[in-house]
């Protein structure tokens, strides 16, 4: 059966209006691919002293913020806001090169450089997890002893120990920020990934 | 021709060096436009004439194209220098 007119119409307004939006993708793209690249706003971010303050300044947030939400049961909101800051500012010190979103701006130097912070940053994380578990491990079983006077089981130990709901939120935004910032402290200190062209030749 | 010994890279056993430097600037062209010719940053192009970072093969071969020179005469293993 052949089409109305009304449908025919809607068939050609429904593929412009497709047209237009990929159009307008690719365009928003293609602007946040300049802006990834070229932005200089943040630049104070990209330099090396730039990393070792940020670096040094979400260390010390997300490894003291935990210890003082966990232990005084407040300030858990700052602690996540300042946290989700810290990954923020990490990324746009390396250009989002972790979260390129499948856009084709990294060569492949910066793709080996990018796949060895992931792999240090892989085995910091498993040091660190390790040693975590390690440290509450001996905790649990101390604090046991000490009390109770005998020496447990392990199930026994992690049974003793009491945590609230309050101290599991501020334990999963730590290791979400560790996850989250991992790879960019793996990154190193060295500065930004790429200058933007805009900038002098070397 | 004076090839430019660069720092060892931490993963790799052999050396790789280079003349690229040389040979770019022989032939006038910038490192923006060496960079731009084979599609990498221009600080890339800077890691690898340091040595610093040993390019893929398609790079390498890129690169011997754009500055007209066979690739074994551009790269060499740091022994045979």
């Amino acid at each position: 059966m052949a089409k109305s007119e009304i449908e025919k119409k809607i068939d050609a307004g429904a593929a412009k209006f497709e047209e237009s939006a990929e159009q307008a993708a690719a365009k928003f793209e293609q602007r946040y691919t300049d802006w990834i690249k070229n932005d200089r706003f943040f630049d104070g971010f990209r330099n090396t002293y730039g990393r070792i303050i940020l670096i040094a300044m979400a260390a010390l947030w997300l490894v003291g913020g935990l210890l003082f939400c966990y232990n005084n049961g407040s300030g858990f909101i700052v602690y996540a806001i300042g946290v989700a800051v810290s990954v923020l500012a990490q990324k746009l010190s390396v250009r989002f090169v972790f979260k390129t979103g499948g856009l084709d701006i990294l060569d492949e130097y910066q793709e080996a450089r990018r796949n060895r912070a992931y792999r240090r940053a892989y085995s910091w994380v498993t040091s660190i997890v390790t040693g975590m578990v390690m440290v509450i491990l001996f905790y649990a079983y101390a604090n046991v002893y000490f009390t109770d006077g005998y020496l447990p089981l392990i199930p026994d130990a992690f049974i003793h120990w009491n945590i609230g709901a309050y101290q599991v939120a501020v334990v999963v935004v730590f290791l979400t920020g560790l996850f989250s910032l991992m790879p960019y402290f793996a990154w190193g200190f060295k500065g930004e990934p790429f200058r933007s062209k805009d900038e002098p030749n070397e | 021709m004076l090839c430019v010994m660069g720092r060892k890279p931490k993963d790799q056993e052999e050396s790789v060096v280079n003349c690229i430097e040389e040979l770019r600037l022989s032939k006038g062209i910038s490192r923006q436009q060496l960079a731009d010719a084979v599609g990498v940053h221009y600080q890339t192009v800077g890691y690898i004439e340091r040595g610093e970072y040993s390019p893929s093969l398609v790079l390498a071969l890129q690169i011997a194209k754009v500055l007209g020179t066979p690739v074994e005469k551009i790269f060499k293993l740091e022994e045979e220098n």
